[in-house]
């Protein structure tokens, strides 16, 4: 595991190579996108393992952070969709150089899978597998939940106190916030705009779509990414098992999403698809880790 | 500070450490001119990695590096991007150990050879343990460390939850969990649990006679306590009340920050927790300072308070 730090389009990036275990090389490399926010801060140690994992299956695997977030240069005002996709870009780019893959997987976690099925119709050479873990849908839905979120995390934090307790805050923009981060106004305009065509448009050979349920065809992409598609596969994990802050301080890490991570991945490095659509109804098929 | 300084920004580059370049950290640092300053540690809470949560960690080194403090932020053996010990340490001796190296390495890279902790939580216990064992720590802030609750503590909650809940409720409820309690034990599971934020703290006479050391040493030291911890902390001068008969009532500035959640989780409450921080270091390390200033002293009222 090698930290480093390489040059994004607006700042410095922190990123973590993950070189393939030698035995086991198979000229694959695996780019993860983090999710926003607080998500990104409760699925750190998950991507951890997951790149562990997939290194010492053969795959270089490399985590990043986008621009404005964790190690990264600049700050929570700086979210950008635009900005983050080319970040993916210019990332995907180093693990090609870093790692000498031919054969490249993106995986997205939440948001990070839609600005991986985003930024892949922007590439130059997209990648041969899209991995999308529980992907944002539907923006505006998710904006509701995170202000949701954010409410009743406060509601909890201050154990019952009545919030005229708290700190007021004189600008409005800044009361767009959630668990923590900012909601720039960009940036919400930005997420007001996703849905399923952005998962209709994603340029890959294959989807494997990692999700509590499989997403009705309407909100992920109509016919593009729908079970009946002759690219996507649909794998069902446990409903965010990880991304609780209990689960965060329990180091908790689902050994279902491993378990069908790591099998998207043995089709990219053996060449091998799995029939479309749902290809395992529950986690128990996929067995563990 | 100017504005000019404020706008600024510092650079910041990866510092990896210790044993076989394990440990893994980000250096902040405005300009290479010796300003006298301390430079700052910042780490883990709990297994959230060294951005801290909310980013706050991110933040706070930014704003701590333009004002011309070095900072490192960095994870924990085992924690964040940091690689496993194999040594046999228990969790705190390897956390303190892991600090000495980061002070080590921070000297190594800068040259600045005192420095000051910031943590919260077990983040906040553990520089404090690393104080009591290294002289090099010459400031260590504390976020909802070991808390002790007074008589009037008790009496400050009960008064808010009678006025949330209203004493016949309470008593009706208080009622009917000892009578279920005297009929089957496991009903007494069913009594509110005790909110410590999960800290198991040492006796109350120990970590009394541990900040008198640090005092007597010279190390500036800063308490606050935060809204989530109303259970056990919740008025101005509980500190002092609480360590009177000890002889620290006045000598440990303790400042209780009701508007403030233990993560930090508002925006304008991550930007007051920081403003707090670089005033009370401003006045414990002015620039040039080779000595921490005077303690600034407890009982100083915030200003929502």
């Amino acid at each position: 595991m090698s930290p480093f730090r390489f040059p994004g389009m607006t700042g410095s990036l922190f990123g973590v190579f993950h070189a393939a275990a030698p035995a086991s090389a198979a000229g694959c490399g695996v780019l993860m996108c983090n999710p926003f926010g607080q998500e990104a801060v409760r699925s750190q140690r998950v991507f951890r393992v997951l790149a562990d994992r997939f290194a010492r299956s053969g795959c270089a695997t490399m985590r990043f952070d986008y621009y404005g977030t964790g190690d990264s240069d600049g700050d929570d005002d700086h979210a950008s969709l635009d900005t983050w996709c080319a970040d993916i870009l210019r990332a995907d780019a180093v693990l090609r150089e870093r790692s000498g893959a031919t054969r490249i997987c993106w995986l997205g976690l939440r948001l990070g899978g839609t600005l991986a099925a985003l930024a892949s119709a922007r590439a130059l050479a997209p990648p041969e597998r899209l991995i999308l873990w529980d992907p944002i849908v539907a923006g505006p839905a998710w904006l509701d939940a995170l202000a949701a979120e954010h409410a009743a995390a406060l509601a909890t934090a201050f154990g019952g106190a009545p919030a005229s307790v708290r700190l007021p805050d004189d600008d409005p923009e800044r009361a767009h916030q959630s668990l923590g981060f900012a909601l720039p106004k960009a940036f919400r305009a930005g997420v007001s705009t996703i849905d399923g065509t952005i998962f209709t448009n994603a340029r890959a050979d294959r989807i494997g779509w990692l999700s509590p349920a499989v997403p009705p065809a309407e909100q992920s992409g109509g016919r593009g990414v729908a079970p009946r598609s002759d690219r996507v596969s649909f794998r069902t994990v446990a409903q965010s098992s990880w991304n609780t802050d209990e689960a965060v301080n329990a180091a908790i890490v689902p050994a279902d999403v491993i378990a069908a991570a790591l099998a998207e991945l043995d089709e990219t490095m053996n060449g091998t698809t799995a029939p479309a659509g749902r290809v395992a109804a529950t986690s128990a098929e996929l067995g563990t880790s | 500070m100017s504005d000019g300084l404020a706008a600024a920004r510092p650079s910041e580059r990866l510092l990896t450490f210790g044993d076989g370049a394990r440990l893994v950290g980000t250096l902040s640092a405005f300009g290479d001119h010796d300003t006298g300053r301390p430079a700052m540690l910042l780490f883990n809470a709990g297994v959230i990695s060294r951005t801290g949560p909310h980013r706050l960690s991110v933040k706070l080194a930014r704003r701590f590096a333009a004002a011309g403090f070095v900072v490192l932020r960095f994870d924990l053996s085992g924690q964040g991007d940091s690689g496993p010990s194999t040594s046999t340490l228990g969790f705190e001796e390897q956390a303190i150990d892991d600090l000495k190296r980061a002070m080590d390495a921070v000297t190594a890279a800068t040259g600045v050879k005192r420095f000051l902790c910031f943590g919260i939580c077990s983040g906040a216990v553990l520089g404090y343990a690393a104080a009591l064992e290294d002289e090099r720590i010459a400031g260590c802030a504390m976020f909802d460390p070991y808390m002790y609750p007074t008589l009037r503590t008790h009496l400050v909650r009960l008064l808010a939850r009678v006025r949330r809940e209203g004493l016949g409720r309470i008593t009706t409820g208080w009622l009917r969990r000892r009578i279920a309690a005297a009929a089957d034990h496991d009903a007494a599971a069913s009594a509110p649990a005790r909110v410590d934020l999960g800290l198991h703290r040492p006796p109350q006479a120990m970590f009394a006679a541990g900040l008198a050391r640090l005092l007597d040493r010279g190390v500036a030291l800063l308490l606050l306590h935060s809204g989530s911890a109303l259970y056990t902390y919740n008025y101005d001068a509980q500190f002092d009340d609480g360590f009177r008969r000890f002889g620290l009532a006045g000598r440990v500035r303790a400042d209780f920050l009701p508007a403030i959640d233990h993560t930090v989780t508002e925006l304008a409450a991550q930007r007051f927790l920081i403003d707090h921080l670089l005033t009370w270091a401003d006045q414990a390390f002015p620039i040039g300072s080779e000595r921490p200033a005077e303690q600034a002293g407890a009982g100083r009222k915030a200003p929502y308070a």
